[in-house]
């Protein structure tokens, strides 16, 4: 059997299909290279007007609004919205824990799968993607470019990583933040077990620079809520560190400390107008995409 | 008691657990330690308690197993290994024979009895002792022989009496008294009735206690008490309690109303209750019976032949049969005898007036003189007049004090024939006469006052309304005072007796204060002379000495009601048996004496072959027949035993039994208490292992991963 690399690996054709007419808004403004429908800090040419400016020497006439110059005897330029395309940069953590997965999927796979469905949705929209997988470091990083094979080769990279070694979120995003120096849209899939505040201070550097962030917070059902499993002894995967305990004793204090934890998160996040999204790997991939596309989309009207 | 080790299985297998744990990936740690560092307190007492309910629930269910038991009395004792004495009461009343459908309550007590001495070991003593009207001890000291006392019990059966408990308990009490240090048991195997326990009641307490007042601090409290209340808690019976006739003395065509009072115990019903005389059914009536009433059922009498007539009253069969008839005897007389001694002109009026309407015949009235009546025999007449007959020779004067004390109605009138001196030797006079008044010319008419309008001479008389009796009075005797048992009848005026009676015997005496004819009185031609007589002639005729029917009783002195019984005679009881009549000394008089005058029924005399004759209706005195269960939970306040233990069959008590002699087994106990702990563990477990609610659930996290918290849109 053939082993399947790329997108196939990650989506089948029926979710190819059913993700094929959504699209994913940038909120803000975003700088790229190609003409697109997103907005451009720029004006340029496009059906949307922007405002009027004086003529000047050297301006094309046939930007002259004429109708002003019948009105006013005045030269004035009709300047029009620049449009531009959304680059996209997918930062997917591959620590240790994104191993865990307590049905089938790893949250390893799950994110794969979620970087697959978002990069074929940007690509279908003539966007461009690019990708960041980091764990302890940043392991590798690719630029943002609009084409399917690109997209298979972010794939197949994200494929031969395997979830290993620590997490060292912070470091791994400030890198990212560092490295892309125009408006972008930046998605952030992972468990997030890392120190949330130095976490946020690194979404708050991708903010200061005007990118637009999207935060999936990856976890496991089991992480969730832990309220199926029995008494074991439990090893940390990724420092290696045991405990024993009794899921169904500590299942309501379990509940508290990652509702908190959660919630570390969620404020920030909301305050700084990141878009803060809890992935629960339990629930179908291509429902979920297309649930957030969906609202995301209803909500940047 | 070894399985109480299973004690340990759950530390058992708490540390078996801890050996086997599975090591599970997980993908952080850092939320189950801050979880179970946030929890460790209560996870470890729910551990705790978990523990304690499984360890306490393995210690039940093995203490059940080991059967255990606990004495619940005398814990010092060696659990029942001391030889015991034991006591039964049996209630012998008549109301222990009550029997509906399976239940009889008789045969049940008897097995029960049984099967207390089946339950004495070797080396056990019983006595027996029955409860009836008095307490009947069959064996004084407490036997060993319990195949003796088995076939005593098996040889008993109910009598025709009531029973008085409060009696029989002190019995028991006695035959214990030297049972030194054995255990000592008192059964009361009895019908539950409320009646046999009233006794213990200071207010009810009967006036014949032989045992004296009944004191439960002199109870010796190692004796333990047991009562079996056998019979029904819803009784139903219904019964003839007494019958009367109207009037009281029969003659051949006088029209006669017997009245039946009828009781009833239960809910208000209509039965029929039949009349037979002779066997023959002559009436029935279906009266509607209140609950636990008493109504009175009229029958009229038939046209009945002279005779004695053997009649009874009956009520349908129920429960308790042997109150269900009621038996008399119904007396027609063809004439009342009566005799007039003095002479000719003093009986004169007496006799006219006696002999009215009987168109110049004398009937069954009969006259002679003082001197002859010491060759007459007496017990013919019904009634003995003595006009002016005094004084009268010392042997007659004895065989009318005979003759009165038998039950004849003696009355005198005086006369000129004898002083004041003559009355003054006659004991049976009901005063002494001291001298005879002349009563003044202005003073001579007198009212006569009836003192006692109420007296059973006067029964049936009735003068027309308004109508005050007045004579005059020439001559009177006259005493100071009455003797005892007298009393003043009649007054003429308010200060000279007429008329005084004295009940000696079973017989009365009159004593009047004028004479029969007028030279003392107007008395003979006055209205009020000739009712008066037959007054008393006809209480003399029906007085006390021919009742209807008597109560069943151990021993009855025949004489009374049959004075010319002979030791040849055979009285035959209802069931055809021969009752047993004996010659016994009263005093300087022989008399004939029945024993075991038991049987409810019609009894009947055979004399010389002569076809029998019923002489005497016997029947059951009803006092146990108003069945009142009494509660098992009063005894112990009535009796002053608190430790009463009572049972309401014969299971129970032999269940009670086995609990006070070995202990109270404790094995339904512990294994209830193993169910609740059991239930309690389900509960606490399934507490911990309950299915929360989810987090995603909780913080309501969306489809789309947005999580819809309070202070999101």
């Amino acid at each position: 059997m053939v082993k399947k690399e790329g997108i196939a690996a990650f989506l089948s054709p029926q979710e190819r299909q059913s993700l094929a007419r959504l699209t994913l808004q940038s909120r803000y403004v975003v700088e790229g290279n190609l003409a697109g429908r997103h907005r451009s800090p720029n004006r340029g040419a496009s059906t949307e007007f922007a405002d009027h400016r004086a003529y000047f020497p050297g301006d094309d006439p046939k930007r002259l609004d004429w109708k002003v110059l019948a009105r006013t005897d005045r030269y004035f330029i009709r300047r029009y919205q620049d449009e531009t395309n959304l680059r996209v940069y997918l930062i997917v953590d591959r620590s240790g824990s994104m191993g865990y997965g307590s049905g089938n999927v790893t949250k390893y796979q799950y994110a794969c799968r979620l970087a697959a469905a978002i990069g074929y949705v940007i690509l279908n929209s003539r966007d461009s993607v690019g990708l960041c997988v980091y764990s302890k470091t940043v392991d590798a990083s690719l630029g943002a470019r609009n084409s399917f094979s690109h997209l298979n080769n972010l794939l197949k990279t994200l494929q031969q990583f395997k979830p290993e070694s620590d997490t060292s979120t912070a470091p791994a995003l400030h890198r990212v933040a560092e490295d892309v120096h125009r408006r972008a849209l930046i998605v952030l899939i992972s468990d997030l077990f890392d120190d949330p505040p130095e976490v946020v201070k690194a979404l708050a550097h991708f903010r200061k620079q005007h990118h637009d962030v999207i935060v999936f917070h990856t976890l496991d059902p089991m992480e969730l809520d832990l309220s199926t499993c029995k008494g074991a002894e439990f090893e940390d995967m990724e420092t290696g560190e045991t405990l024993i305990a009794d899921p169904r004793a500590l299942a309501d204090a379990y509940q508290k400390e990652i509702n908190d934890f959660i919630e570390q998160y969620r404020q920030p996040c909301a305050e700084m107008n990141i878009d803060y999204r809890v992935v629960n790997t339990g629930h179908p991939l291509d429902t979920f995409v297309r649930a957030y596309l969906e609202e995301r989309r209803r909500l940047s009207r | 008691m070894f399985a109480a080790a299973a004690a340990i299985i759950p530390l058992i297998l708490h540390l078996m657990q801890k050996r086997r744990t599975v090591r599970m990936p997980f993908s952080t740690l850092r939320f189950l330690k801050a979880a179970q560092k946030r929890s460790s307190n209560r996870i470890r007492m729910e551990n705790f308690l978990l523990w304690l309910l499984r360890t306490l629930l393995m210690i039940a269910i093995a203490a059940a197993f080991a059967v255990p038991v606990i004495r619940t009395v005398n814990l010092g004792r060696l659990m029942g290994q001391a030889h015991r004495d034991v006591v039964i009461i049996m209630d012998v009343s008549y109301s222990m024979g009550y029997e509906t459908g399976q239940r009889r309550v008789w045969e049940s007590t008897r097995q029960t009895a049984l099967a207390i001495l089946r339950g004495l070991q070797k080396g056990d003593r019983a006595s027996v002792i029955l409860a009836g009207d008095r307490p009947t001890t069959l064996i004084e000291k407490p036997s060993a022989d319990l195949a003796m006392v088995q076939t005593l019990i098996e040889s008993l059966a109910p009598r025709p009496e009531s029973s008085h408990l409060d009696e029989a308990l002190p019995e028991a009490l006695n035959a214990l008294k030297e049972s030194g240090n054995r255990e000592r048991e008192i059964y009361v195997l009895t019908d539950g009735q409320a009646l046999p326990w009233a006794g213990f009641d200071s207010t009810n307490r009967a006036d014949h206690t032989v045992a004296g007042p009944w004191d439960p601090a002199r109870v010796d409290k190692d004796i333990a008490f047991f009562a079996l209340l056998a019979g029904s808690r819803s009784p139903e019976n219904c019964r003839p309690v007494d019958v009367t006739l109207s009037p009281s003395l029969l003659m051949t065509n006088t029209l006669a109303t017997l009245n039946a009072r009828i009781a009833r115990t239960g809910p208000a019903s209509d039965l029929a209750v039949t009349l037979f005389i002779d066997n023959a059914e002559v009436g029935r009536r279906t009266p509607l019976l209140d609950a636990n009433g008493i109504q009175t059922v009229a029958f009229p009498l038939p046209p009945l032949t002279p005779g004695i007539h053997a009649a009874r009253v009956t009520t349908p069969a129920d429960g308790l049969a042997v109150d269900d008839a009621f038996h008399l005897l119904i007396r027609i007389r063809e004439q009342l005898p009566t005799l007039c001694v003095g002479d000719e002109q003093d009986t004169l009026f007496l006799m006219t007036a006696l002999t009215a309407g009987q168109q110049g015949k004398a009937g069954g009235v009969a006259t002679l003189n003082a001197d002859a009546l010491k060759e007459t025999s007496l017990r013919d007449y019904s009634s003995i007049f003595l006009v002016n007959a005094l004084p009268l020779a010392g042997q007659t004067m004895l065989d009318l004090e005979q003759y009165v004390k038998n039950g004849g109605t003696l009355t005198l009138f005086p006369g000129d024939n004898a002083t004041p001196a003559a009355y003054r030797d006659w004991s049976i006079l009901p005063a002494k006469p001291d001298s005879v008044t002349e009563v003044p010319q202005g003073g001579r008419v007198r009212p006569l006052r009836l003192l006692l309008t109420q007296d059973p001479l006067f029964s049936g008389f009735a003068l027309p309304p308004g109508a005050t009796p007045t004579l005059a009075i020439r001559r009177a005797l006259h005493w100071p005072n009455l003797e005892t048992n007298s009393v003043m009848v009649i007054e003429a005026g308010s200060d000279l007796p007429f008329l005084a009676s004295r009940y000696f015997g079973k017989g009365r005496v009159l004593l009047c204060a004028v004479s029969a004819d007028r030279r003392w009185s107007t008395l003979p031609m006055t209205s009020f002379f000739l009712p008066m007589l037959h007054q008393i002639v006809q209480f003399g005729a029906g007085l006390a000495k021919e009742p209807l029917y008597v109560w069943t009783t151990p021993t009855m002195i025949l004489s009374d009601s049959l004075p010319d019984l002979t030791e040849n005679d055979q009285i035959l009881m209802p069931d055809g048996r021969l009752l047993t009549v004996r010659p016994v000394r009263q005093g300087s008089d022989i008399l004939m004496e029945a024993e075991g005058v038991e049987e409810p029924g019609i009894y009947t005399l055979s004399r010389n072959g002569d076809p029998a004759s019923p002489v005497l209706a016997v029947n059951i005195e009803r006092k146990e027949s108003a069945l009142e269960p009494i509660e098992g939970s009063a005894l112990g306040a009535l009796t002053g035993l608190p430790g009463f233990r009572v049972a309401l069959d014969g299971e129970d008590l032999q269940q009670q039994i086995n609990e006070y002699r070995r202990g109270r087994p404790l094995t339904e106990t512990l294994f209830w208490l193993a169910l609740l702990l059991a239930i309690a563990e389900g509960w606490l477990a399934n507490r911990i292992c309950r299915n929360r609610s989810t987090l995603v659930a909780t913080v309501k996290v969306q489809e789309s991963g947005r999580i819809r918290s309070p202070a999101s849109p």
